[in-house]
């Protein structure tokens, strides 16, 4: 798919963020889809087309912003907000790391700059160019580029259809959100050992949610599931 | 809901965290190699989250939510489309839910 670049020294140029914005335009289409499902769920939790878009915008990262509709409302619940950003994203630090060998060898300010954008699938479409010889960084950030412009298009449309179509949860809305997560799921599960930490994630996460008060059930499921994970992966 | 201005500071303090999150592998790499436990801990978190998320959400809803939701799941581990995934299971509770 991704033909043979091979340019020796590691650089960040103009040609090649147009070179990753050109490989990710195949699948902006399903993010554009995705996108307006995360508009009309946005409005769904209370939020306006521009607040929404706002988010699209500046946080760009969808799995985290629908979680963030699931806990959004008054009292705004901070902590498990930000701790639930950080734990859905946490996998972008495995993606970074991986990504040292070739953008660590930029200046600081280009590569922090090249990964602004990082997410799940320009990150996997950089990987295989890499792989194919591309050592230009603007690639990771051109990808990101036709993701976002794709993802803040398609939430603010989906943003506008939800004010117009009225009784959300008649139009399915509410499942939306639980649906996205397991699907999502689906899509991590690289073995069928990374099956049993969500599990317990989802067990105690429900034991919780039964006896506990607000949103700590999402800390506590989270935590039990990467601490089973991560015990289950020692002993082997 | 409350006031836009904590709205919009609540998505101000998630975007930071989430570009923390994007710089965070390339800075940690210049201090430490992370260790294979770290690593197997970071994994895990993203899929625990949102285990931890669905299962209370999909038991709190009604039967429709709980049809939608398996039938999401279920078309979602035979094709792997995600999108097709989410309309059947989205289209199903609607069904349901005017019949």
């Amino acid at each position: 798919m991704v033909e043979k670049r091979v340019t020796a020294q590691v650089t960040m140029t103009w040609a090649g963020t147009v070179r990753g914005a050109r490989d990710l335009l195949a699948p902006s289409v399903s993010v554009v889809a995705l996108g307006i499902g995360f508009g009309i769920a946005a409005r769904g939790a209370g939020m306006d087309a521009a607040l929404a878009s706002a988010m699209s915008g500046l946080v760009f990262a969808g799995g985290s912003q629908f979680v963030a509709l699931e806990l959004w409302g008054a009292p705004m619940p901070w902590t498990a907000l930000v701790f639930a950003t950080l734990a859905v994203n946490a996998r972008h630090i495995l993606y970074g790391a991986t990504l040292h060998a070739w953008f660590g060898k930029l200046p600081r300010l280009r590569r922090y700059l090249a990964v602004s954008l990082l997410s799940d699938v320009n990150w996997a479409a950089s990987r295989q160019a890499y792989e194919a010889g591309e050592r230009d960084a603007g690639h990771l950030l051109g990808g990101g580029i036709t993701m976002w412009i794709s993802w803040l298009a398609g939430t603010f449309a989906g943003a506008v259809i939800g004010e117009e179509i009225g009784d959300l949860q008649r139009w399915g809305v509410d499942v939306i959100l639980p649906a996205f997560f397991a699907c999502s799921l689906v899509g991590l599960a690289r073995t069928r050992s990374d099956v049993l930490p969500w599990v317990t994630a989802a067990v105690v996460a429900l034991l919780a949610a039964s006896v506990l008060p607000s949103n700590w059930y999402v800390l506590i499921g989270t935590a039990a599931g990467g601490l089973a994970g991560a015990l289950l992966d020692a002993r082997r | 809901m409350p006031d836009v201005r904590l709205q919009l500071l609540a998505v101000l303090l998630m975007a930071a965290a989430t570009y923390a999150t994007r710089v965070a592998g390339l800075v940690l790499m210049n201090v430490f190699r992370p260790t294979p436990r770290l690593e197997s801990l970071l994994r895990h978190l993203s899929g625990s989250v949102l285990a931890a998320l669905a299962a209370p959400a999909a038991f709190r809803g009604d039967s429709a939510m709980v049809l939608g939701v398996g039938l999401a799941l279920a078309v979602m581990i035979v094709s792997r489309q995600s999108l097709l995934a989410l309309i059947a299971g989205i289209s199903a509770a609607i069904l349901f839910r005017s019949s």
